[in-house]
């Protein structure tokens, strides 16, 4: 489609092709490619275990017992988990629009903010108060991405690297904030607010949070599977020509994804600060709104596929905790092992059956393309 | 050759063989698996049993690689050109070295490229962008890549041209022809996929009949008929269709007043103005890239015209959002389905509802309703007669005709006052096409402004009850059905006719 004298749209419609394309891949990529990935990548990490001088049965036991051994554990990774299901959602949903957002870290942190403005100055009583604090967080993740969709609707300016400067503009912000204006008795961080808190359930191991991903997880099935938006935001995602054809207001619904999936992240960071940490930090997030990423993908952009991948790479993280503690082995294995899993999903996507089949028969370089299309 | 894509055979132990120095012609029903065959032949999809030789020697099942170093080279039924890149990028892209060996810079594939244009009466402009050329210059592309890729490997073995005369004006499908055929003079196999029977008998030595999935028959062209082919790719006889012309009285649906549209400061529509009335069929003829697929994408909304006004039942549609008319009082088959009118990736259920999506027949209140979008679809594919395995199957995994009644089915169901149709047949097979055009006059006699905008001027002639003609982005002449015979068309369409009275 040449450019000229129509609709104004967004300009990059072109150039996401391939990015659209490739995320297909990735969201049609099978179960079986998903685990086989998962296990490449822990059978890799062994000579880096031996390397350390530890056992890898040991290792992996530990990591194990740490994560899905007990009750207690398994707790312990889903409260880890909700960060990663609300994030990946967030990415997911924008994703699949085919607004590439990579926002999702400074969404995060702009969340926490939010929150922590509300749980320290707003008045009354606290389940009120925590209400405002998780509605401002959502609103300022929200505005974070509006912002993205704003500059690529307005000035065409691509939603990849608008995102990925305004995280770097958030965590600045909120330096400045916790060693400036914000700032406690200690610099770096704010007062804290442990009366404004999530509340636990099941016993006091699960704090609210994690519910609240799950009802996350139903709205957004429901929001992708069974509503005009989510009709529209696939055809989108499929087919930014397509979505003209079909007289979608690309715009609006760019717009609208943004600000729902900007505020999941927001809402992830309200959560983090309100559930766990009771403090806004100066360094408040390792980076997850960058780990969530490979959730998202990991989980193949859809809700219950983000649900159990949040899991899983929860599970990395607390096992690698319990890890170090009995193995003695440094608890950055688990991002090591996060890191190769997307690699080798990544990988593996390209790796259909039939070509495995086709090279062990032949040998390299003679496995057919099949085709994903016909004629 | 056999291939099953899961429940579904596309191949069934099929036979072919294809000589030197003929052009063999691949005939068969929508679904009747002549893609799926020569994407085997191309190594782009393994069969599941059957061999494959190439000289009499047998080549196991090839990659697309191995097929272009063999000199077997293809050009698909949906053009595989990258859009966003120059003739010359693309071309550089798929020929990466140079008969000795060495690495092909992008001057000298511009050069090979207008040297083989030249000789062979393919002219490119090898630094236009892709996206800007004519489907037709697209497809000369792909026939000049094939044939730089066989004189870097000393010579093209085999050409498969899978429906190349969809995309083509008769003056075009002519040239191609005289081109296929000095090919076939030189030694190449030239295999040729169309559903037109009289391009089997003009171009054709051999015809193979597809039928099922399995081969009806290889016979020589010149023992054979139009209508014993016919029968043997539908397997009943086909009779002549009649269409009844109509001289409507009717109110103009649409008017279209002095559009213009200027693209990159090029003036694409010229000051076009055109009515059609309710009940008759408009077609608009013009070599491809005359300006009438971007005549009908200001008519339908999807772009903006520099100046001008549209008309639609009394109602200024100038400025309306696309939304607007194709919800109610516009149907747009596209010109480009795998572009615009589908999305490939997405269900049938899916592609049924594209654009209709927010009929309160589909959705309430945000939210889709399954069960009436679900029998929609079913009711559609059933009336449509297309080969699916369901409604779930992605429309990407559908054979080229049925895409095109996916798409056709859901614009026709609409009733809509204005019907706007590029190429409705293309990559129809006969049958299909006979039913697309009868249920196109249904519409018109139910009272639908039809503008029929096609490169098949027996379509035209068929259908239409006026014709006009465009030319370099302006409107050159109108005829009354009555009037128009191919030759006229052709001349006025080149431009070298003498302009015809508007009536
Ligand atoms: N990748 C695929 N997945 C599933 N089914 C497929 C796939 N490719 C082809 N088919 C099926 O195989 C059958 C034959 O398809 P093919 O494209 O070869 O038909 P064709 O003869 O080229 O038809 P047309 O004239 O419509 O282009 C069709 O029923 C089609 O739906
Ligand atoms: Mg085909």
């Amino acid at each position: 489609m040449t450019t000229g004298a129509q609709v104004p749209v967004p300009p990059t419609t072109a150039s996401s092709d391939w990015r659209r394309r490739a995320l297909a891949a990735v969201s049609d990529a099978g179960l079986r490619s998903r685990v086989l990935a998962v296990v490449l990548a822990l059978v890799t990490a062994v000579p880096v275990v031996l390397a350390a001088g530890s056992d890898p049965f040991e290792v992996y036991r530990a990591m194990l017992d740490g994560s899905f051994g007990s009750t207690l554990a398994f707790a312990d990774v889903l409260n880890r988990a909700d960060t990663f299901i609300l994030l990946g959602l967030g990415i997911a949903i924008s994703i699949r629009s085919g607004f590439f957002n990579v926002g999702a870290e400074g969404q995060l942190w702009l969340g926490a903010l939010g929150a922590a403005v509300m749980a320290l100055h707003m008045p009354g009583p606290s389940w009120f108060v925590l209400v405002a604090a998780l509605v401002l967080g959502f609103v300022f993740g929200a505005l974070w991405s509006g912002l993205v969709a704003l500059l690529k609707i307005a000035f065409g300016v691509d939603e990849l690297i608008s995102s990925l400067m305004l995280n770097y503009v958030a965590i600045l912000l909120i330096g400045y904030l916790t060693f400036g204006p914000m700032k406690a008795y200690r610099a770096g961080q704010t007062e804290t607010f442990e009366d404004v808190e999530l509340p636990s359930i099941f016993g006091n191991r699960l704090h609210a949070g994690f519910l609240l991903s799950l009802v996350a997880v139903v709205c957004i099935w429901l929001l992708l599977s069974r509503t005009r938006l989510g009709y529209e935001i696939r055809t989108l995602g499929a087919s930014a020509d397509a979505a003209r054809y079909a007289g979608i207001h690309v715009n609006g619904v760019v717009m609208r994804v943004a600000l729902i999936g900007g505020g999941l992240c927001g809402l992830a960071g309200a959560n983090a600060v309100l559930g766990v940490q009771h403090v806004l930090l100066s360094e408040f997030s390792p980076g997850w709104g960058y780990t969530a990423i490979a959730v998202a993908l990991l989980g193949g952009l859809g809700p219950v596929g983000v649900l159990l991948a949040a899991i899983l790479f929860a599970a990395l993280e607390v096992g690698a905790t319990n890890m170090q503690f009995t193995a003695g082995v440094p608890a950055s294995l688990g991002s090591l092992v996060e890191g190769l899993v997307l690699v080798f999903f990544l990988f593996s996507i390209p790796l259909t059956l039939s070509r495995v089949r086709a090279f062990l028969r032949r040998g390299p370089g003679s496995a057919p393309t099949v085709a994903g299309e016909t004629d | 050759m056999t291939r099953r894509f899961g429940p579904v055979t596309a191949n069934d132990d099929v036979d072919l063989d294809v000589h030197v120095g003929e052009v063999h012609a691949l005939l068969g029903e929508n679904g009747a698996g002549k893609s799926t065959l020569m994407n085997i032949v191309f190594g782009s999809v393994a069969p599941d049993a059957g061999t494959l030789e190439v000289d009499g020697e047998p080549v196991g099942w090839p990659t697309t690689r191995q097929a272009i170093e063999r000199g077997i080279c293809m050009v698909h039924q949906h053009l595989m050109l990258v859009p966003t890149l120059t003739v010359a990028e693309n071309v550089l892209l798929s020929v990466m070295w140079t008969e000795n060996g060495r690495r092909m810079s992008l001057a000298e594939a511009s050069r090979r490229v207008t040297e083989i244009g030249e000789r062979h009466g393919l002219p490119l402009d090898t630094s236009a962008l892709v996206d800007d050329l004519s489907i037709g210059e697209k497809l000369r592309l792909e026939v000049v890549r094939s044939l730089l890729q066989g004189e870097i490997r000393g010579g093209l073995r085999v050409l498969i041209l899978d429906e190349p005369t969809a995309l083509l004006t008769r003056q075009e499908i002519e040239r191609l022809f005289t081109i296929l055929r000095n090919l076939a003079a030189d030694g190449t196999a030239v295999v040729i996929i169309t559903h037109k029977l009289n391009e089997v008998m003009e171009v054709s030595d051999r015809v193979t009949i597809l039928r099922d999935a399995r081969r009806v028959r290889t016979v020589p062209t010149s023992s054979t008929s139009p209508q014993e082919l016919g029968t043997l790719m539908v397997g009943r006889e086909l009779r002549p269709r009649r269409v009844v012309h109509s001289t409507p009285s009717g109110p103009p649906v649409l008017d279209v007043l002095g559009v213009t549209v200027a693209d990159h400061h090029r003036v694409v529509v010229d000051d076009v103005s055109l009515s059609v009335r309710a009940g008759e069929i408009v077609g608009v003829a013009g070599v491809a890239g005359s300006g009438q697929d971007v005549l009908a994408e200001c008519i339908t909304g999807l772009r903006r015209s520099t100046s001008g006004a549209i008309i639609l039942s009394g109602r200024d549609v100038t400025r309306v959002d696309r939304r607007d008319l194709i919800e109610n009082d516009v149907a747009h088959v596209p010109e480009d389905r795998k572009v615009d009118g589908l999305v490939g990736s997405a269900s049938l259920r899916h592609n049924f509802i594209l654009g209709l999506h927010r009929w309160d027949e589909f959705q309430r209140r945000g939210w889709m309703r399954g069960r009436a979008i679900d029998q929609h679809a079913a009711r559609l594919s059933g009336e449509f007669e297309i080969r699916t395995r369901g409604i779930d199957q992605p429309a990407q995994t559908l054979s080229g005709g049925n895409q095109q009644r996916v798409l056709l089915g859901r614009e026709l169901h609409k009733a809509a006052s204005l019907i706007v149709a590029c190429g409705p047949t293309r990559g129809l097979d006969i049958a299909g096409t006979e039913y697309v055009w009868n249920r196109l006059v249904e519409q018109r006699d139910r009272g639908a402004a039809i503008l029929l905008v096609s490169l098949d001027l027996d379509e035209l002639l068929a259908l239409s009850d006026r014709l006009i003609v465009m030319q370099g982005g302006r409107l050159v002449g109108e005829l009354p059905a009555g009037e128009a015979d191919p030759e006229r068309l052709g001349l006025m369409m080149g431009g070298s006719a003498p302009v015809a009275v508007a009536s």
